[in-house]
C-alpha cells in the first residue's frame, strides 16, 4: 500500500441533473506517470478537478499518502502537494514569467519596519526552476510574448514552485508541435525521476506508450479498468473507451467534375501569397501544412472573416464578392471554426439559440421569430448528428467537446450550405466522436456539398480527403490527388520552399 | 426526492427578486394601510414610468455588452430642443418628430463611433455625456424654457379612468420591446453580440449595425422620455434627468441583466425599477429622513447586486 500516492474511491459528482462521475475510483503510484483516458464526457476533467480541489465532490473519499484528504480549494490542494496544469492557461499575459510563477506567494524581505517584495530572490528562484526544466526563458519576459509551448513550461514551473507530490496535466501536448512534444516528454520524465507522480490526461493515444507507465480508462462517468501500458495497445484502449468496436469509415468517392468553388490569386501581405485552388461538387479537399503555413488565414479570408489584399472567388462559375461572413453565408459557404468556444458558440446560451443564430432571417415569419421551427430544426440535428444532451434547451457550456463541435456543425448545416469549411474539426475530441465526424463529412460530400477540411493531423487528412492542398509559408507547395500518398510525402511538401 | 429538492432551490433562486419584492410589499402594507391603495400604487408606477422608457434602451445596450452614460444628457437635450421648437411656433407633432430625429442622430454618433472604431462605449459615452449636457445648457443659456401650450401638457398629465397616460405609454413601450427582444431576429442578434461577439460575427451577424442601431434606438427612447418629462412639468429644463444613467443601470442590474452582456431582459428591468420605486415610496410613507433614504436605497441596490451574483453562481 505504501507505494500508492493517491487513491480515490467511490467518487460521485452531479451537475444540475446529470451525473458526471458515478462512484469512480483511481489509484496513482509514487513516481509513476499515470495516464487517464476516456471519451469526451467520460468524467476525466471532473475527476482531475476534484483531485485538484477545483470542484467539490458529492460522495467518495480521496486519500493522499494513505491519509484522507479534505480540501475545499485549489490553494489547499497545492499546500498538500497537488498541482494541476490545465489546457486553458491560468497565466496572466501582461505579467512577467517570475510574477506569474510567484503570484500570491511573492517572497518578501524586511526593510526595517516595512516588508518589501524581494525581486532579486524571486528572479533567482524562477531561474532555478526554469533551469530544472531545461528551458531557455528569462524570468522578466512578459508572458504574452511567449509561444504556446513556452507558456506551458511556465505553467509547469508554476506548479513546481510549490513542494509538489502529484502533478496533474490536462492535454499538455494538444497544441504543441512534434519537436515541442519531444521536449515536453523529456521534462515530464525528468520530473518522474525526481519522484513526482504525474496524472496525465490525453486524447493522443499514440503518445501514451512513449510516456506513461499505466493507464486508467473512464467511460460515462465510471471507472472501467487500469492497465499496464504494455498491455494496452491502441485498439484495446479504444474498445474500453467506446465500449464497442470502432468503424473506420472509408472516404467518399462520388466527386463530380463540376467546379463548385474557385479561389484565384488570394494574397494577404504577410499571411499568404498567390493562393489558387478549386473545389468540386461532392469533394473533400484537405488542406495540410505546418503551424504558421497560413491554412486558417486563407479560409478565413475566403469566408470574409479577415480582409485580404487581392483575389477573386468564383462560385458555380460566377464571381462573388465576399467582404464579410454575412456575404459568405449568402453565397452558400459555412465555416466551422477552429476554436469552438471562442468563435463558434455562445456558451451560456441554449443549443437552439446557437443553432438558430445563422438562420435568424430565415426564421422570421410575419414579423415574428418562428421559435417552434427553430426547436424543430435543433431536435432534428440532435437526432441526426447524435448530439449527446438533455434537450435543445440545455446551455452549450454543459456539453462535452465533441458534442459542442457537433452543435457548431449543426449551426452551419442549418444554413444548407453548398460549401462547408471545417478548420480542425476534430481537435481535442475523443476517438468515438472523431469517427462520427469523419462519417458525417463523408455523408455531406455524398450529398454534393463541397468540403474543405484543415487538419494538423496528417493521418486524418489522408484518411478523409479526396484531394490535398499543401501550404508552406503562405504558399501552395502541392496539390495532390489522394492516391498512394503518405505522411512523408505531405511533410516533404509542407517543408518545401518552392510554390507550384 | 433529491432532484425535487434541487429544483425547488433553483426555482427560488430564479425568482428571488420577485419574492423579495412581494415580501417588501407585504411588510409595507402592514406598516402603512395607505400603501396598497390604488392611488398610491398608481403614484409609484407613474413615478417610474418616464425613467422606465429610458431603461429599455439601457437594458438593450447592456445586453450587447456596452453601456451608455449619456442617456440623462440626451433626455435633457430632448427636453430643451422640444420646448424651443414648440415655443418658436412649430406644430407639436412636428416638434416631437424633429426632437426624436435629433436624439437619433446623437445615438448614431455614440453608437457609430463605438462600433466602427471598436472603442469602449464607457469612454465614448462618458465624454458625450458631458458634451450633450453642455449642449442642452448652451442652447438655453442654462435657464429652463417655460410657457408651453396646455394642449402639449395633456400628453403627460391625462388619464383614462384611474390609469394615467404615462403608465399606458410605459406598458405599450415595454410590450413592444419585450416582443422585439424575444421574437425577432434583431432581438436575438442583440443577445448574440453580447454573448460572444466573435461567434456572432462569424455567424454572419452584422455586429456593427446591431450595436449602432441599439444606441440609436436607446437615444430615441431618451427623446421620448425627454418629451414626456417636458410635458409633465410644462418646461424644457437643461438640468433635468441628471443621474438617470445610474438609476437605469441599477434597474437593469437588479432585474438580472448581466454587465458582461448576453443575459437579462426587459421584464427584469421593470421589476428592478419597481423595486427601487416601491422602496422609495415606502420610506416616504413611513416618514424616513430623506438622507437616510438615500443610504438605504444605496445599500439595498448593493445587496441586490450581491444577490444577483449568488443567483448566477447557483445556475452554473
Amino acid at each position: 500500500m505504501s507505494d500508492i500516492i493517491l487513491k480515490a474511491e467511490g467518487i460521485t459528482k452531479r451537475f444540475a441533473g446529470t451525473t458526471a462521475l458515478d462512484h469512480a475510483s483511481l489509484e496513482v503510484r509514487k513516481g509513476e506517470i499515470h495516464a487517464l483516458v476516456g471519451a469526451n464526457g467520460a468524467g476525466k476533467s471532473t475527476m482531475i478537478k476534484i483531485i485538484a480541489g477545483a470542484y467539490s465532490k458529492d460522495e467518495g473519499i480521496v486519500y493522499l499518502d494513505g491519509k484522507e484528504m479534505v480540501i475545499k480549494s485549489t490553494q489547499e490542494a497545492r499546500k498538500l502537494g497537488i498541482s494541476a496544469v490545465y489546457q486553458e492557461f491560468s497565466l496572466i499575459n501582461t505579467l512577467t514569467v517570475a510574477e506569474n510563477i510567484f503570484m500570491g506567494k511573492l517572497l518578501k524581505k524586511n526593510m526595517g519596519p516595512v516588508q518589501k517584495i524581494d525581486w532579486k530572490k524571486i528572479n533567482s528562484e524562477t531561474k532555478k526552476i526554469l533551469a530544472l526544466l531545461e528551458v531557455d526563458i528569462k524570468p522578466d519576459t512578459v508572458v504574452g510574448h511567449l509561444s504556446v509551448a513556452q507558456k506551458q513550461m511556465v505553467e509547469i514551473a508554476k506548479a513546481l514552485s510549490n513542494d509538489i507530490k502529484l502533478l496533474i496535466m490536462d492535454e499538455p501536448t494538444a497544441s504543441l508541435s512534434d519537436h515541442e512534444i519531444d521536449n515536453m516528454f523529456k521534462v515530464i520524465k525528468g520530473l518522474k525521476e525526481k519522484g513526482i507522480s504525474i496524472l496525465y490526461v490525453s486524447h493522443r493515444l499514440e503518445e501514451l506508450p512513449v510516456i506513461c507507465d499505466r493507464v486508467s480508462i473512464f467511460r460515462d462517468g465510471q471507472f472501467i479498468v487500469t492497465l499496464d501500458i504494455a498491455d494496452a495497445p491502441k485498439n484495446v484502449l479504444i474498445e474500453n473507451m467506446v465500449g464497442m468496436c470502432v468503424i473506420n469509415t472509408e472516404k467518399s468517392d462520388n466527386v463530380s467534375d463540376v467546379v463548385l468553388l474557385e479561389v484565384k490569386d488570394f494574397c494577404s501581405k504577410n499571411k499568404f501569397q498567390n493562393v489558387n485552388f478549386k473545389l468540386h461538387k461532392g469533394e473533400i479537399l484537405g488542406i495540410a501544412g505546418l503551424a504558421g503555413a497560413g491554412r486558417t488565414e486563407v479560409v478565413r479570408a475566403l469566408f470574409g472573416a479577415d480582409s485580404k489584399d487581392s483575389g477573386t472567388v468564383y462560385i458555380n462559375g460566377k464571381e462573388v464578392k465576399i467582404n464579410n461572413p454575412g456575404d459568405a453565408k449568402r453565397a452558400g459557404i459555412g465555416f466551422v471554426t477552429e476554436d469552438r468556444k471562442e468563435e463558434g458558440l455562445i456558451l451560456n446560451m441554449e443549443l437552439h439559440t446557437n443553432i438558430g443564430m445563422t438562420i435568424l432571417s430565415k426564421l422570421m415569419r410575419h414579423g415574428r421569430l418562428n421559435t417552434a421551427r427553430e426547436e424543430e430544426i435543433t431536435n432534428d440535428y440532435i437526432k441526426s448528428l447524435s448530439i449527446k444532451c438533455r434537450s435543445g434547451r440545455q446551455a452549450a457550456r454543459d456539453l462535452s467537446g465533441g458534442n459542442q463541435q457537433k452543435v457548431v456543425i449543426a449551426k452551419w448545416l442549418a444554413t444548407q450550405p453548398q460549401i462547408l469549411i471545417m478548420d480542425e474539426p476534430t481537435r481535442g475530441i475523443d476517438v468515438g466522436s472523431k469517427n462520427q465526424i469523419y462519417a458525417l463529412i463523408n455523408s455531406l460530400a455524398s450529398q454534393g456539398i463541397g468540403v474543405i477540411m484543415i487538419s494538423s493531423e496528417l493521418p486524418e487528412v489522408l484518411q478523409v480527403s479526396n484531394r490535398i492542398l499543401v501550404l508552406a509559408a503562405g504558399k501552395v507547395t502541392a496539390e495532390l490527388p489522394n492516391e498512394n500518398l503518405t505522411q512523408e510525402i505531405l511533410l516533404h511538401y509542407a517543408t518545401s520552399q518552392t510554390a507550384i | 426526492m433529491k432532484t425535487i429538492k434541487i429544483n425547488a432551490k433553483q426555482f427560488i433562486m430564479k425568482y428571488i427578486m420577485y419574492f423579495v419584492l412581494v415580501l417588501m410589499c407585504i411588510i409595507l402594507s402592514i406598516m402603512n394601510e395607505n400603501f396598497l391603495s390604488t392611488a398610491n400604487l398608481m403614484t409609484i408606477v407613474k413615478q417610474i414610468s418616464i425613467q422606465s422608457i429610458v431603461a429599455i434602451g439601457m437594458t438593450m445596450i447592456i445586453i450587447t455588452g456596452n453601456i451608455d452614460l449619456s442617456v440623462g444628457s440626451i433626455v435633457a437635450f430632448a427636453s430643451v430642443i422640444g420646448a424651443m421648437m414648440m415655443r418658436s411656433g412649430l406644430p407639436i407633432p412636428v416638434a416631437i418628430l424633429l426632437t426624436l430625429l435629433g436624439c437619433g442622430i446623437l445615438g448614431l454618433v455614440s453608437g457609430g463611433v463605438t462600433a466602427k472604431l471598436k472603442l469602449h462605449s464607457f469612454l465614448v459615452t462618458l465624454a458625450l455625456m458631458q458634451a450633450f449636457r453642455g449642449l442642452a445648457q448652451t442652447l438655453t443659456g442654462g435657464y429652463p424654457i417655460a410657457g408651453l401650450p396646455d394642449s402639449f401638457g395633456i400628453i403627460a398629465s391625462g388619464s383614462i379612468g384611474p390609469v394615467p397616460y404615462l403608465v399606458i405609454y410605459m406598458i405599450a413601450f415595454y410590450a413592444f420591446f419585450i416582443y422585439l427582444m424575444k421574437y425577432t431576429a434583431f432581438g436575438r442578434s442583440i443577445y448574440a453580440v453580447g454573448g460572444n461577439q466573435e461567434s456572432a460575427r462569424l455567424s454572419g451577424i452584422n455586429i456593427e449595425k446591431v450595436k449602432t442601431l441599439v444606441f440609436v434606438i436607446s437615444s430615441m427612447l431618451c427623446g421620448v422620455a425627454g418629451i414626456l418629462l417636458t410635458a409633465k412639468v410644462r418646461s424644457g429644463d437643461p438640468t433635468s434627468a441628471s443621474g438617470w444613467e445610474m438609476d437605469t443601470i441599477a434597474g437593469a442590474i437588479i432585474g438580472g441583466t448581466s454587465m458582461a452582456g448576453g443575459e437579462g431582459g426587459l421584464g427584469g428591468t421593470i421589476i428592478g425599477l419597481l423595486f427601487i420605486g416601491i422602496l422609495s415610496n415606502g420610506m416616504v410613507l413611513l416618514g424616513v429622513n430623506p438622507y437616510t433614504q438615500t443610504v438605504v436605497k444605496g445599500l439595498v441596490i448593493f445587496l441586490a447586486v450581491i444577490l444577483n451574483s449568488i443567483q448566477k453562481k447557483s445556475k452554473e
